[in-house]
């Protein structure tokens, strides 16, 4: 037996421990530094039988938590095992249905650019499509029969087409409701038109939660998220998530640049006094990749290594116009990013960990994205591009769609990423990125810093628990 | 030798976070 690849070890050195962490099997443990040594034996060509009876019992937890494996091909045979069960798991149908392109917001960052006349080509699902959606999710969850179905309405903005998200929803309830499949709908807005009534129209249909957008303080919010016509929002957000706190769980997240990142603690400060701030049920803030890229002193950033590609898609950074360089976050804003969870954490909120990542949806066979055209696709990112359309909901047969569904099966950008102990929980990066910023969406974006970083905090958090 | 277990060995697999958007698909459990 050796040591797994996917093993992490994050030193505590205050305490002559170690936390320890399998990435595949998701095992915890903190270990002192005998079981360090016995690890580095057993690396080292240590047999199990030269192992005194007190090792062999560390031996045997180490082994039935996945820190020990018969060899690197065992490694790779359950890397494999596990990666096919995370694409053909059956257990959950996930569906991101974009009602509408359409947005009433003009964020510093949007690939929209200028925001000129967007809204009047941006795509709009059509009462009409919403029944065709509703009947493809019923033939769905017949072929897939799953336990679990995640319904998610995305956008542009997605209240800008109310009539199609009620009608939608409702649908998606009989259709859950009759297979005894038990409905998350979960709306991601802007919350500028996000009202009680909009909640309690929702609520009976398996409404889950609200992901809200607030980026910094509110004069760095006003700049960063204006209306079309310049006017801030921060005020009216906060007024609507106080209005329906308490009906429905409220997620806020943000996006943060250099320009941007100081002004968070004070976000976080701000809403830990609000009256509705035991009511927020997460609250996570990401870097945002710009085509002028940020880099460390001392860092040369990489190259694309193809012309950028456009996607053009849904609400998303400019990492959706081709701008930007893989890794960009991996730098200076990769520091920030573990202050800001350090701070979310101390407030009291709950926060994504930063570990526990992917592999993300794209990865999955029964995960759709559906435009509003009808058309299918692996991931939100691809959805300004026809071309990258996976099927459509009407069950029709292009060539073209079948080819693309094919190389989104066949995607494994993680087997360029070596031994990296990683694999399990990142896959490789963000298939979008690799595709709009390197040209080819089956080699990896590295973010390895960043999902280290967050579990020398994991690691540091559980040191402080016990 | 001391072991604290913190989590034992799962086979649930991940939700599926998405980093690089503006917004994630979020809250998939209750």
């Amino acid at each position: 037996m050796q040591p797994s690849m996917f093993n992490v070890r994050v030193p505590l050195d205050a305490r002559d421990e170690t936390f320890l962490m399998n990435t595949i099997t998701d095992a915890q443990l903190v270990v002192s530094s005998d079981v360090i040594d016995l690890l580095d034996r057993l690396a080292a060509g240590a047999a199990a039988e030269e192992l005194d009876r007190e090792a062999r019992g560390a031996f045997e937890l180490l082994r039935e938590n996945g820190f020990l494996v018969d060899s690197r091909d065992a490694d790779r045979h359950n890397l494999d095992t596990y990666l096919g069960e995370v694409k053909s798991d059956s257990s959950e149908v996930n569906v991101t249905v974009l009602t509408t392109l359409q947005c009433n917001f003009a964020c510093d960052y949007c690939f929209q650019g200028d925001h000129g006349d967007y809204n009047e080509r941006a795509d709009r699902m059509s009462l009409q499509t919403s029944a065709r959606v509703a009947a493809w999710i019923e033939r769905e969850l017949d072929r897939v029969g799953p336990d679990k179905f995640v319904l998610t309405f995305f956008g542009g903005e997605p209240l800008l087409n109310l009539p199609v998200m009620y009608d939608l929803a409702e649908r998606a309830w009989r259709a859950a409701s009759e297979r005894g499949i038990t409905l998350y709908t979960n709306i991601i807005t802007n919350g500028l038109l996000l009202t009680p009534d909009v909640v309690d129209r929702m609520l009976p249909f398996g409404l889950n939660g609200i992901k809200i957008t607030l980026d910094g303080d509110r004069d760095t919010h006003n700049r960063m998220r204006p209306l079309r016509g310049g006017q801030g929002t921060f005020d009216r957000i906060v007024e609507n998530v106080r209005a329906v706190a308490g009906r429905v769980r409220i997620a806020i997240g943000g996006n943060f640049d250099e320009s941007s990142v100081d002004s968070y603690p004070a976000l976080l400060e701000y809403l830990k006094q609000q009256d509705f701030a035991d009511k927020l049920s997460k609250v996570f803030f990401k870097p945002i990749v710009r085509a002028e890229a940020v880099s460390g002193k001392g860092i040369i950033p990489l190259t694309p290594v193809a012309a950028k590609d456009a996607l053009n898609g849904t609400c998303m950074t400019s990492l959706g116009s081709g701008a930007g360089k893989a890794c960009d976050s991996c730098s200076v804003l990769d520091d920030k990013l573990t202050m800001l969870r350090a701070e979310t954490r101390r407030l009291g909120f709950a926060t994504h960990d930063g570990v526990h990542n992917g592999p993300c949806h794209v990865h999955k066979a029964h995960a759709h994205t559906i435009g509003p055209d009808g058309s299918l696709y692996a991931c939100p990112g691809f959805t300004g591009q026809l071309a990258m359309s996976t099927g459509h909901i009407d069950d029709r047969h292009d060539s073209w769609r079948e080819s693309a569904r094919e190389r989104f099966l066949r995607l494994s950008p993680w087997k360029e990423c070596g031994d990296c102990a990683y694999i399990p929980v990142c896959a490789g990066g963000c298939v979008a990125a690799s595709y709009s910023q390197l040209g080819d969406m089956n080699v990896p974006t590295c973010h390895k810093q960043s999902i280290h970083s967050a579990v020398v905090a994991l690691a540091h958090t559980v040191a402080s628990r016990s | 030798m001391k072991i604290k277990v913190v989590k034992k060995a799962s086979s649930v697999k991940p939700s599926g976070f998405c980093a690089s958007y503006v917004d994630e698909p979020p809250m998939n459990k209750k």
